[in-house]
């Protein structure tokens, strides 16, 4: 069993101040075994921030990133490949064809991508795809209802649960998605 | 051993989820007995 945390476009201090302190209070050192970063951290103090929730942190280069990142990754966990893209390269955002595009060019089982400050978790010809949204709920362009949100995932052998959590009035909300391998 | 995957089929996600902090929740109860297992490990 391998807890993996997705999240990203957390934008301090540009957009917002911080990630939310109930999100914080659930997110401690000691359970998570991989972090995968969708980006727009944007200053190396978030990344110090994901190195103490746990020593294995990959992340992806994001528009507004001061540090530099690989623009794209593959991270194996168990049997499963996973893709790790920002998606501001990958026009129109968000969009599931495009997105699709890139699952197949990386042949990943899951292919995780951010950028549109929304959360996404879909099934699409055997492949999973995931978009944690925004931790902190920063402002987005294109999305004028932002909800704080980010994702971990359950994997054991060739199942994946998801749990997201969103802070929805003030309160963590938490909901559940199972993804098998095919 | 408490597999909290067979407890986590209660519906009340808020409570059982991987990083809950509730002390009644199976998760907790997990990560507790990873640690006393880590433990005896070492003291074998």
């Amino acid at each position: 069993m391998v807890l993996v945390l997705v999240i990203g476009d957390m934008h301090v201090p540009h957009r917002s101040n911080d990630v939310p302190q109930k999100f914080k209070k659930l997110l401690v050192p000691g359970k998570i075994q991989h972090v995968l970063c969708t980006g727009n951290l944007c200053t190396k103090e978030s990344f110090d921030y994901l190195k103490t929730l746990a020593s294995d942190v990959h992340v992806v280069q994001g528009d507004f990133d001061e540090e530099s990142y690989p623009d794209q990754k593959v991270v194996t966990v168990g049997q499963f490949r996973i893709g790790l893209c920002h998606g501001h390269q990958i026009v129109p955002w968000g969009d599931h064809d495009a997105i699709s595009i890139q699952q197949r060019t990386l042949d990943v089982d899951i292919m995780i991508t951010g950028a549109t400050h929304k959360f996404e978790a879909y099934e699409s010809e055997g492949k999973f795809f995931v978009n944690p949204g925004t931790a902190t709920g920063a402002y987005s362009a294109i999305n004028n209802a932002v909800v704080p949100s980010f994702v971990l995932m359950d994997i054991q052998a060739a199942n994946i649960v998801l749990y997201v959590y969103q802070l929805v009035d003030d309160e963590v909300k938490v909901e559940k998605r199972d993804f098998q391998k095919q | 051993v408490l597999d909290p995957h067979e407890l986590a089929k209660e519906d009340d996600l808020v409570k059982n989820n991987p990083l809950s902090i509730d002390d009644d929740a199976p998760w907790q109860q997990h990560f507790k007995d990873e640690e006393y297992r880590k433990n005896i490990q070492q003291d074998i």
